[in-house]
């Protein structure tokens, strides 16, 4: 299977937990709907049109974590708009919100996500490895929210091979723990690692409303490797330069 | 965080045999003063057409029989049979309960009750009911009601004007009560059905009025879904601003906040539960912040799920990081209370907490900071190098409580500016790093140190740490304290040591510096430093001999915002001409030449910064003088022995 990878990169990410807002915290990476958001305005798709284009079935992805992660509470003022008229700032307040922002763990660094991307549509997929080679895009890229503003960088286009695996492998992408409970793997824990468990949507339907339940993602946020024990199947991916094991979040 | 608490609200539900209002129970209200509080209980006797009082002990068994949940939040009107606020039950509750409950038998009897025992007065230009207390049996029937013009000022005059006749009556004032609930013909809250039905349904239910199919949010199950969270007991969740719902459509079945999270029935339960649990026994507090501690089961081959018991170990278990207190108390209860050892090593492996930092007022509910994942086994390293940090302290200075640091403890070693919220971040970064084991900057701890010293030596007041009257013996223990700190972060591999230690022969200046400063690792820029710390703590001695005052003048040479290697030169000069003035060189020529030696090595290409410069010489100091009080204190002791 071809996949192509990318890099996207910023100084800082907010990806909101869709259960806190008045305080807003953000998973450690985006969210499978998240990535095909960034995808589709990179295609320039307009916003609710897409969902079903970048389904199960019709698309895969893997998630990289390439850059040591921290994060950092920043309080921010919001509007207060209780209703559409308020949106002038005629209520006469703002709401203090503690934001959580997700930073390399070195400031002069960025966040760095790499994508293992393959689309079933040919048409859809040629135009957007045309797009990403050349990196441009249609809408300007984000992590996550307008403030924090991204670029990509083009790492090449490889082949995804499955690769059966029975003791211990490595893998440079996060993990659903669906994958785990259904291959009965479990992680490895090494010395100064850092493993997060983050509960995110997985897809939604043509009215942006959850289609499936939503999926628990564990990834590794210092290293971005996480040592896998079991038995499974991965996919090796090879691109000249280097060689990586990754599982796609909807493996 | 989510997952962890409807876990935990789940573990609690399965737990409690009573159904599921009885898990919302709280704990009763902390007495800030150590004394024994009650709850007023009033009791509506109809036929007689009075009001008995009790006076219960609070106790978590009361607390469960009368029911308390706590109030309604934010403008929901108060409906409570038990609460913590009088006035509510004087005025609003027992009205309000009456137009919400369903027909039936308890709908009657509040009604008859408010008929018979409630009356009205006129305030300003308007009308006030309350519950009459002249009902009350053995309060005066001829009671002066007190006159205001308006209606808080009425509920405030009324409230005192009872508690007025409570004492002359029963000897109760306001402070003896936490709680306050209302009986019906001897039958306590948690005894009349109607009301724990009609509570689950004003908690539960009327959040479902409006609700809608889809999956849930958290489950994934595909069921009736509601949107409305403004009943959960912590909010950072909100859905009255339209600014957070989707296309700002605000609420909507079809819309807005229905897109952003939804969530089941059983998961909205789960959750209510979860947040009372995490409230009444799984919080804390560090460094003057109130945290939440929610335990959680990685990836977990053992196949073990959350239980109550294993959710207060884990608290337990972190906690007893926080004090000195709680890491021995833990040690003592629990470890060797714990029957099956290796079970607990085998579930360590797998638990982690959430450190939920959190600031609550009223209604809102603002999160500090999130410390995610801290694995148990990481808590239990924390534990271990205390222990360690302590042993080292005790075979270095001696036995002392001093040497078993801690989380709380940190916090007056790290001062920070009181009242500043940014500068309280600074304290939860060090816990951050701490707990998931990222490094830390020497530099900024060597900034926190000197600051430290400054708030001691010029007794700076606007800090987190109160030097106390005894400013001097602050400096210097604190000062070791920090040594140890350090060391404890070493252990914990949170700091890199020190440079190449040192090679001299320092046994010549006596066993106890060079163990000192061969365990602490220091460098040879170090040991110089230290040392001459030392003779300041030796001429700072004598200075004190020969003087009324308890100033040790020599101290005046220090810099306490950072020293240059300059200026570290002209000091050792300074302290030579000391030593000789005071006419102890004799007794420390070593020790000088060793510094001498090892100053001028290095000073050429001096590696230390000006703080570091200062918090070593600091280090000496305190390490000298501690020496000399100690071992002074052993002479005393075996003097009058």
């Amino acid at each position: 299977m071809e996949v192509l990878v990318f890099d996207i990169l910023g100084k800082m990410a907010h990806f909101r937990q869709y259960y806190t807002n008045s305080s807003s915290l953000s998973y450690f990476f985006p969210p499978r709907t998240t990535i095909f958001g960034m995808v589709a305005g990179i295609l320039g798709l307009p916003r609710d049109s897409y969902y079903e284009l970048f389904s199960q079935d019709k698309a895969r992805v893997a998630l990289s974590i390439r850059s040591p992660l921290r994060k950092k509470i920043q309080t921010v003022n919001y509007v207060w708009a209780e209703k559409p008229a308020q949106f002038n700032l005629s209520a006469g307040q703002h709401t203090q919100i503690p934001l959580e922002f997700v930073l390399p763990y070195d400031y002069r660094e960025l966040v760095v996500y790499r994508l293992f991307l393959w689309h079933g549509d040919e048409q859809l997929f040629s135009r957007l490895k045309e797009m990403v080679s050349k990196e441009r895009v249609c809408f300007p890229l984000y992590l996550g929210i307008s403030e924090c503003l991204a670029h990509l960088s083009f790492v090449g286009l490889g082949e995804a091979e499955k690769e059966e695996f029975d003791g211990e492998v490595e893998v440079s992408s996060v993990v659903g723990t669906e994958y785990l409970r259904r291959n009965e793997c479990f992680i490895g824990f090494r010395e100064g690692a850092f493993y997060v468990k983050e509960l995110m949507p997985f897809s939604f339907d043509a009215e942006r409303r959850l289609n499936q339940p939503p999926r628990e993602f564990v990834g590794e946020v210092k290293t971005g490797t996480i040592q896998l024990r079991g038995r499974g199947t991965v996919y090796r991916v090879k691109i000249s330069g280097f060689k990586e094991r990754i599982i796609f979040m909807e493996d | 965080m989510l997952e962890g608490i409807r876990q935990v609200g789940k573990a609690y539900r399965e737990s409690t045999s009573r159904g599921f209002i009885f898990s919302l129970v709280n704990r009763p209200p902390e007495d800030r003063d150590g004394s024994k509080k009650h709850l007023l209980a009033m009791d509506f006797r109809i036929a007689e057409g009075c009001i008995e009082l009790s006076f219960p002990e609070l106790s978590d068994r009361v607390c469960e029989e009368y029911l308390w949940v706590g109030n309604c939040k934010g403008s929901i009107p108060q409906d409570r049979l038990t609460t913590d606020q009088l006035r509510y039950l004087f005025f609003d509750a027992l009205p309000n309960l009456n137009s919400k409950l369903e027909d039936g038998e308890l709908k009657e009897t509040i009604a008859e009750v408010v008929g018979k025992f409630f009356t009205e007065a006129g305030v300003g230009s308007g009308k006030v009911r309350f519950l009459d207390i002249r009902k009350v049996r053995d309060f005066p029937s001829t009671i002066e009601l007190p006159q205001a013009e308006d209606v808080k000022k009425f509920q405030r005059e009324y409230i005192k004007l009872f508690f007025k006749l409570l004492k002359e009556h029963y000897n109760f004032s306001d402070k003896d009560f936490g709680l306050f609930s209302l009986l019906i013909e001897g039958k306590k809250p948690s005894e009349l059905e109607e009301y724990v039905t009609y509570l689950e349904r004003s908690m539960v239910e009327e959040q479902f009025k409006g609700s809608f199919r889809g999956t849930c949010y958290v489950c994934g199950r595909e069921d009736q879904l509601t949107f409305d969270t403004t009943r959960l007991p912590d909010k950072f969740y909100i859905t009255k601003l339209i600014i957070f719902s989707s296309d700002l459509a605000g609420k909507s079945k079809d819309a807005g906040f229905a897109k952003n999270f939804a969530l089941c029935r059983e998961c909205y339960k789960d959750l209510i539960s979860g947040m009372r649990y995490l409230r009444n026994y799984l919080s804390a507090s560090l460094a003057r912040n109130t945290l939440y501690i929610i335990p959680g089961l990685f990836s977990n081959p053992v196949e073990k799920t959350l239980t109550t018991s294993w959710m207060d170990l884990s608290r337990r278990l972190v906690v007893s990081t926080f004090t000195p207190e709680g890491f021995l108390k833990f040690r003592e209860e629990v470890e060797q209370e714990l029957k099956d050892y290796q079970e607990f090593a085998k579930l360590i492996d797998y638990g982690y907490v959430d450190l939920l930092f959190y600031r609550s007022e009223q209604s809102s509910f603002k999160i500090k900071r999130l410390i995610r994942e801290v694995p148990l086994r990481r808590v239990q390293e924390i534990r271990e190098a205390l222990e360690e940090t302590r042993k080292l302290g005790a075979e270095l200075l001696g036995e002392s409580k001093d040497w078993l640091l801690s989380l709380n403890g940190m916090y007056y070693l790290l001062p920070v500016r009181s009242g500043a919220e940014v500068e309280h971040r600074k304290i939860l970064d060090v816990y951050e790093h701490l707990f998931l084991g990222y490094p830390l900057d020497r530099n900024l701890l060597m900034h926190f140190f000197l600051t430290l010293a400054q708030v001691y030596y010029f007794g700076r007041p606007d800090y987190n740490v109160n030097p106390g009257n005894n400013s001097e013996w602050g400096l210097v223990r604190s000062i070791l304290q920090t040594q140890l700190l350090l060391k404890f972060f070493e252990k914990l591999s949170l700091l890199k040591g020190g440079g190449k230690t040192v090679e001299a022969n320092l046994e010549v200046l006596g066993e106890d510096i060079a163990q000192y400063v061969r365990r602490m690792g220091y460098s040879e820029e170090e040991t110089a430093l230290f040392l001459l710390g030392y003779l300041i703590g030796e001429i700072g001695a004598r200075q004190l001999r020969g003087s009324d005052s308890a100033k040790k003048p020599i101290l005046n040479k220090i810099n306490f915002n950072g020293m240059s290697a300059k200026r570290i030169l002209a000091l050792s000069n300074e302290v030579f001409e000391k030593l000789d003035q005071y006419q102890i060189r004799k007794y420390n020529e070593k020790t000088f030449a060793v510094m001498k030696s090892l100053l001028d090595a290095h000073i050429k290409n001096w590696k230390l910064s000006e703080a570091e410069n200062v918090y070593y010489i600091l280090s000496g100091y305190a390490f000298c003088t501690y020496q000399m009080v100690t071992r002074n204190k052993r002479g005393e002791e075996e003097e009058e022995q």
